[in-house]
């Protein structure tokens, strides 16, 4: 059914409000449109409270939303809940802790999201086979991960269950691949380690992509395209032509002027 | 002292279900009294019918099920809290049970239906080996090992991690796409079932059901959980379950020699039940034990299997050195007393 023209994802009218009709309403989302073709890598910037992460977890289904519709291949998906959209949606959280499971393995984890999509059937959960598997896909992540197979992955570093939790977003996949600045958490060092292992299973995976990131740097390194948002809005959006020749101070100046006009809009209204 | 044996490998079936929901899936799942007396009164009365042991004893562990799937659903659709939607169960279920008991076809309204005389699993045994024997503690371990066995199975499929995962990351199962809504009514069914046909085979043993038999179990339940695994340690879901065993013998065992004393009665139970969770969890706590834990099972004191206590809790400093990072080793508590 899906044609090269269906777009793997598309947002249209997309607005979410929180605490409507209180003294602490937030607009966190306001008519917010956006099409990603298949193999789009969409990095997403914007100041604190942009509607960023909203967005994304709209996206997800971990929130619904005020208005709008969300459409993965085609296929209208506003209503349906979270657990079954992550058959073709996969996320990596900021919080290290947030996209694993502390007190199960490393393999266990893996096993728990090389199911996704999958029947929890009442099959072995670990078998040689998927070992095997899991221990070639551990390799490519280059932390001694693979040796390390029946440890608890509480016991992993903030680096290593980023790498993990990139790991076990991907390698099933996904139609969709959401980032929620995942590498704010880790030291330089390990973030450039993570970004790195991102763009690499994004271009071997041929994945859909969006990632959120306050770098600028990181956000015009990855990616065929950049949006940027402020105050629930989506207020510049650079085509892969754009993004090519931009640099950390076009970005800055474009947020100053796309801020400024926002600013003056409102004043008049 | 082997009666105390054979209460406790029977209501380490009360444990075993205490530790799915309270150790695997984190749900506070007070249902425990209601199912156990719905396991009681079912067999009991299928039994006064004249239905075969086997089966009473099956459909009791089913009606345990069934009041823990009820729990679940008012938990994950009607969004009740887990203590709450369980206490509410556990409160509907006295009368339900009640009318449960009601269900003598001889139409008679009764508060307690004894078994003097009819057919139960025990009885073949009682009458080969006589009342309190070897045998029997044997044949009831050999069922108790059967359900641990069960419940180590259930948790290594693919529902069972996923199981795993809902309970200890709630929001991850539900981004890798597991229904954690389905996961815990199924699991509270299971644990449940386990504590439903944990009183069914107790009023058989005991040879009567009354409609207050419930209560307490959840504790009783607790307390070999804690128990157990201070003694044996929460490396392996194998071992916890096996220490849920052991915690839950030990814990009529001290019951045995605590009512052995003259100035101790019955009725000073529930205050012993009290004093012993509260020396299991100090137990638990201290130093000391985890020693003996590794002393009882020196296979789990592999060098590169930490204790869960050292799990890190999340030490990503956003300029921890590399090293930190990279270090496999477990991340423990200096010794106290030793110079930094
Ligand atoms: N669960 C929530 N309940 C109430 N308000 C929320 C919730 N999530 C977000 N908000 C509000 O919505 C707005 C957008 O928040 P969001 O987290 O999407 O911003 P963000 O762009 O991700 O910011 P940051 O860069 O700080 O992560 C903020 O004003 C925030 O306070
Ligand atoms: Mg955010």
């Amino acid at each position: 059914m899906t044609s090269a023209s269906t777009p793997a994802l598309d947002l249209e009218h997309v607005s979410k409000t929180f605490y409507a009709g209180t003294p602490n309403e937030r607009r966190a989302l306001r008519d917010v449109a956006l099409t990603l073709r298949p193999g789009d890598f969409v990095t997403i910037i914007g100041s604190n409270g942009a509607g960023k992460s909203t967005l994304l977890n709209v996206i997800a289904g971990s929130l619904p939303l005020d208005a709008g519709t969300v459409l993965i291949d085609g296929r209208d998906v506003t209503r349906l809940a979270e657990f079954k959209r992550a058959v073709s949606i996969a996320r990596v959280f900021q919080d290290p802790a947030a996209g694993t499971s502390p007190h199960l393995s490393i393999e266990q984890n893996l096993s728990v999201a090389w199911n996704r999509g999958r029947r929890h059937t009442l099959g072995r959960g670990l078998t040689a086979a998927r070992r095997a598997r899991f221990r070639t896909e551990l390799a490519t992540l280059e932390q001694g991960l693979e040796s390390r197979m029946s440890h608890r992955v509480g016991l992993l570093s903030g680096g290593q269950r980023q790498a993990l939790s990139l790991l076990m977003a991907s390698f099933t996949k996904p139609r969709l691949l959401l980032l929620d600045e995942h590498t704010a958490a880790l030291d330089p060092e390990r973030a450039e380690l993570v970004l790195r292992l991102t763009a690499q299973v994004i271009a071997d995976h041929h994945l859909t992509a969006l990632m959120v990131t306050h770098n600028m740097d990181h956000a015009l390194r990855l990616g065929n395209r950049l949006v940027m948002m402020h105050e629930g809005r989506i207020i510049r959006a650079l085509n892969p032509d754009e993004k090519a020749g931009a640099t950390v101070a076009d970005l800055l100046d474009m947020f100053g002027d796309a801020r400024a006009q926002l600013d003056d809009r409102t004043l008049l209204a | 002292m082997l009666g105390a044996l054979d209460q406790g490998l029977i209501s380490a079936l009360v444990a075993l279900g205490v530790f799915l929901t309270f150790r695997i899936l984190n749900f506070a799942d007070l249902t425990v009294d209601g199912s156990f007396s719905a396991g009681t009164a079912m067999a009991a009365i299928l039994l006064f019918n004249g239905t075969s042991p086997v089966a009473a004893t099956l459909i009791g562990a089913l009606a345990g099920a069934a009041a823990g799937c009820v729990t679940g659903f008012l938990h994950t659709k009607a969004h009740i809290d887990p203590l709450l939607s369980s206490i509410l169960v556990m409160l509907a279920m006295y009368s339900v049970n009640t009318r449960i008991m009601w269900l003598g076809k001889d139409g008679v309204q009764r508060a307690t239906v004894p078994l003097l005389g009819k057919h139960t699993v025990f009885t073949w045994l009682a009458e080969n080996y006589g009342r309190d024997s070897w045998v029997t503690v044997g044949v009831i371990a050999a069922g108790v090992l059967v359900m641990v066995v069960f419940v180590n199975w259930f948790l290594g499929t693919n529902f069972g991690l996923a199981v795993m995962a809902t309970g200890d990351n709630p929001a991850m199962a539900s981004s890798l796409g597991i229904s954690t809504d389905f996961a815990k009514i199924v699991t509270l069914g299971v644990s449940n079932g386990l504590v439903g046909l944990s009183g069914a085979v107790w009023a058989q043993y005991v040879g009567t059901a009354a409609i207050g038999d419930g209560t307490g179990w959840i504790l009783i339940g607790l307390a070999s959980v804690i128990l157990g695994n201070a003694l044996l340690g929460t490396r392996y879901v194998a071992l916890m379950t096996l220490g849920v065993v052991v915690g839950s013998v030990l814990y009529r065992v001290a019951i045995y020699f605590a009512l052995k004393w003259n100035f101790l009665s019955n009725t000073d139970m529930k205050f012993i039940t009290a004093a012993l969770v509260v020396i299991a969890l100090v137990l638990s706590a201290s130093k000391h034990v985890r020693t003996l834990g590794s002393w009882l099972s020196p296979w789990r004191r592999k060098p590169d299997a930490p204790e869960p206590m050292a799990v890190a809790p999340n030490q990503f400093s956003p300029f921890a050195t590399a090293d930190a990072a990279t270090q496999p080793g477990p991340v423990v508590a200096p010794e106290k007393g030793v110079a930094r």
